[in-house]
């Protein structure tokens, strides 16, 4: 007699993404169930021993504000905090911590086992039922059935996994932890088409053999920022330990280069497609032959552990020639490796399969989140996870769901990436992929999102009236400062000295004082008698409000336009072989990405301006006819 | 009498212009109309446009380069081909001095004009920028917004407000 089992909803995999979309589902008030191939690998970080960094940072900064868990997370259980980026503008400002592994995994398994109305099973999910396009359940390989309104696929890197170094091959998941490999076949029945990535990971070497007198160390940040808005500051200063930077050199590269036919991607032995924004050490060598060293970042697992993380030396070459090369390094002369470097190639989905909710075009009920759709990197599964989890529950809900978009979110960049442009390599956030970088700041990820996590009911009032509170503050702070005529005084001009300014001959208010590049909000504080007292998070987002405030409008200019455009929605019926103008290439992108809005279509390639005003025009004559 | 009527017009619009097209449709044979138009614009700098050349051809090349010296493109406005050897062609006539301008710089119409002005001021604002030693994500801004202006002289750029302007000015039909 096979169990059978019901619940709302049913989240497959608990990694990074897994977590967020049960955690967000639970908490809405869904019966959630959530499917592991092993307890103890819940919220793994099978490869780098860190949360955030440049981009990644954004993206924790957003889980929070939306109610998520990861940033809650790492601020229990990190080792080391930094921010990078400090003198290149508050836009690109990134926080970045290293986290002890072991903590990292048992913090986020305690809140899942503390969290109401989240069954954890342990057991590989073999099937997904669905009946007529509509998602009715999973079966795991014992026959057991759980019905459920609807599924979050999230199973990372773990499809039909294989792991390969130089010649040695094996069908598992991450560190040998089992693969899955039924579900793929179901998941083809269903018409869903599924493409192969590969991704890598560096050794991990002894403590104890590393000679870290030959490396430059790098030190955490005093004070620490924490990552969660929800976080008091001064509950979290620690003493923190450092990582160490050390290089590749010529003797590196000449070992790679003599030994790449031994490489299992040169020799054709691994089929997936790499992130060429992670690349190996070989892809590095091969790639950027002139560069004659490359950084390696040595990076410790944990308190818990002497392993190290090689950070900038993930390979897939042979076990004799990792040690070979790696011993080059100065520093890891003597290193002993505990486990080695290795590629590991999944089965994952081309996400242009689903809508920016998530969900599945062509199955009712069925999301996905995480590396599954086609991402690298912990922080960009956990943000779709979250998203994924948020928008399934809303289905059952029959709510709408919630959409970032470009302008609102770095998620909203990186779902909108993932659904819309041809995704060839596993996705990595980056800055670069955002256009309004000056908007979406790490610092003000609460004011952007915090409503949308408390409209959800992720966010308690509290937070969301502290966050209210907030922004008023700020406005009120930036209206005064207008108001504030400082003249010529001798007071004002000494001032003005101390910092390098031109001194002041007219009356100018505090505002324009502050804009001056040399000045700031705390510069001028000798000046500003009435000066209320403001929290500190307040007076970062007045000083930066008052400074870059005529290139905060004109960037909110371009959003105007942007949103102007994604607000033109697509009718769904739409038949692009009866619009005339089309070309060719246009019309079966069009057809195939079957994008919601103008705006989106706009940004799919292969469609050319001169296409989207003929779908504008032919909308309009609709519209009017 | 309508065919008449664009008869004259062509005549007096022909005296103003400082290149014409003149578009035939391949696929019938050319008319008396034809004939008297392809007369007026004897003297003017044109190009005839074959069009419909996705259709079987009456008419041809070879046909018209017997009454006229005009250049002959093959065109379809259907299938969007010949239309980059006609712009090719009629730059080559502005590079070569052939195509007679004021000493002004050429710009066509209001909003391009426009659109350069609001360019040049964007990239004043990144030069500003860089002046005042402002981190780099600073000069994104504004170059995008130059390239954007530019972009809508050349149609790079979507218009929104371009298809009002197209149902205003054009019958769209059905």
């Amino acid at each position: 007699m096979n169990l059978i089992e019901e619940y709302d909803v049913a989240v497959v995999g608990a990694g990074h993404a897994g977590c967020e979309a049960a955690l967000a589902c639970a908490r809405l008030g869904l019966d959630t169930i959530i499917f592991t191939v092993s307890v103890e690998s819940i919220a793994l970080m099978p490869c780098n021993p860190n949360i955030g960094g440049t981009s990644k940072g954004h993206l924790v900064r957003e889980i929070d504000a939306l109610g998520g868990e990861m940033g809650k997370n790492i601020d229990k259980t990190f080792i080391q905090s930094k921010m990078l980026n400090r003198s290149k503008g508050p836009a690109v400002h990134s926080l970045r911590a290293q986290a002890d592994k072991q903590e990292y995994t048992r913090e986020m398994r305690r809140t899942l086992e503390n969290t109401d109305n989240l069954t954890i099973r342990q057991a590989e999910v073999s099937e997904l039922i669905a009946d007529d396009g509509v998602t009715k359940g999973v079966r795991t390989v014992s026959g057991a059935e759980y019905r459920t309104k609807a599924v979050i696929l999230c199973t990372g890197t773990y499809l039909k996994a294989r792991c390969i170094y130089g010649d040695v091959s094996y069908y598992t998941g991450p560190n040998g932890l089992t693969a899955a490999n039924h579900l793929s076949d179901s998941l083809e029945k269903l018409g869903i088409r599924l493409v192969r990535f590969k991704t890598g990971t560096p050794a991990r070497v002894d403590g104890r053999t590393i000679d870290f007198e030959k490396m430059e160390e790098q030190f955490g940040d005093t004070p620490i920022v924490p990552f969660s808005f929800s976080t008091d500051p001064d509950e979290i200063q620690k003493e923190q330990v450092s990582c160490w930077l050390t290089y590749t050199n010529e003797d590196t590269h000449r070992i790679i280069r003599e030994n790449i036919d031994r490489s299992p991607l040169y020799s054709g032995v691994i089929h997936g497609t790499g992130p060429r924004y992670c690349p190996s050490i070989e892809d590095k060598v091969m790639r950027f032959a002139d560069k004659e060293r490359h950084q390696v970042f040595i990076e410790p697992e944990g308190n818990y552990t002497y392993e190290w993380y090689l950070g900038g030396m993930s390979s897939s070459l042979p076990e004799d020639v990792q040690y070979a090369m790696y011993r080059t390094v100065p520093g890891l002369e003597n290193a002993k490796i505990v486990r080695n470097a290795y590629a590991i190639e999944y089965d994952c989905i081309d996400p242009v399969q689903l809508k920016a909710s998530l969900e599945f075009k062509s199955v009712k009920g069925l999301f996905a989140g995480g590396q599954f759709n086609g991402s690298s990197g912990y922080e960009e599964a956990a943000a779709q996870g979250l998203i994924a989890g948020i928008n399934a529950s809303m289905y059952i809900l029959n709510k709408e769901p919630i959409i970032l978009d470009r302008s609102e979110a770095y998620i909203g960049v990186l779902i909108d990436d993932l659904v819309t442009k041809e995704n060839r390599e596993p996705y990595r956030m980056m800055t670069s992929r955002a256009e309004y970088r000056l908007l979406l700041r790490q610092d003000n990820a609460d004011i952007r999102l915090s409503g949308y996590g408390y409209k959800v009911g992720l966010v308690s009032k509290e937070r969301y009236e502290y966050v209210e509170r907030k922004k008023e503050m700020i406005e009120e702070e930036v209206k005064r400062l207008k108001s504030v005529v400082v003249g010529g005084t001798d007071k004002v001009n000494s001032v003005m000295g101390k910092f390098g300014s031109t001194p002041l001959n007219n009356g100018i208010s505090l505002a324009d004082l502050i804009k001056r590049p040399e000045l700031s909000y705390s510069a001028v504080e000798e000046l500003d008698s009435d000066r209320p007292e403001l929290p500190p998070d307040v007076v970062e987002q007045v000083n930066i409000n008052i400074k870059y405030e005529g290139y905060i409008s004109r960037e909110l200019t371009q959003v105007a336009h942007f949103k102007k455009m994604e607000s033109k929605k697509i009718p769904e019926d739409i038949d692009y072989d009866k619009i005339s103008g089309l070309r060719i290439e246009a019309r079966q992108k069009l057809k195939s990405y079957a994008p919601a809005s103008i705006g989106q279509a706009s940004r799919i390639s292969g469609v050319s301006p001169a296409d989207i005003t003929v779908l504008l025009v032919y909308m309009e004559q609709q519209r009017r006819s | 009498m309508i065919e008449g009527i664009g008869v004259e017009r062509a005549r007096s619009l022909a005296g103003e212009a400082d290149l014409i097209l003149y578009v035939v449709d391949s696929s019938t044979s050319l008319d008396s109309n034809d004939y008297d138009i392809l007369d007026i614009i004897k003297e003017r700098r044109t190009v005839v446009l074959l069009n419909k050349s996705d259709l079987e051809p009456v008419t041809t090349a070879q046909t018209l380069n017997e009454i006229t010296d005009a250049k002959v493109i093959s065109v379809s406005a259907k299938d969007n081909t010949g239309l980059e050897e006609l712009s090719d062609y009629i730059v080559k006539l502005f590079t070569n001095g052939d195509l007679d301008y004021n000493d002004e710089i050429y710009i066509t119409g209001e909003r391009n004009k426009e659109a350069l002005e609001n360019a040049l001021n964007s990239l004043l604002q990144v030069k500003k920028s860089i002046e005042e030693n402002m981190p780099e994500d600073f000069y994104t801004i504004d170059l995008m917004s130059a390239y954007e202006e530019l972009g809508r002289i050349i149609g790079e750029s979507v218009e929104d407000d371009l298809v009002n302007e197209i149902f205003s000015k054009f019958c769209m039909g059905k």
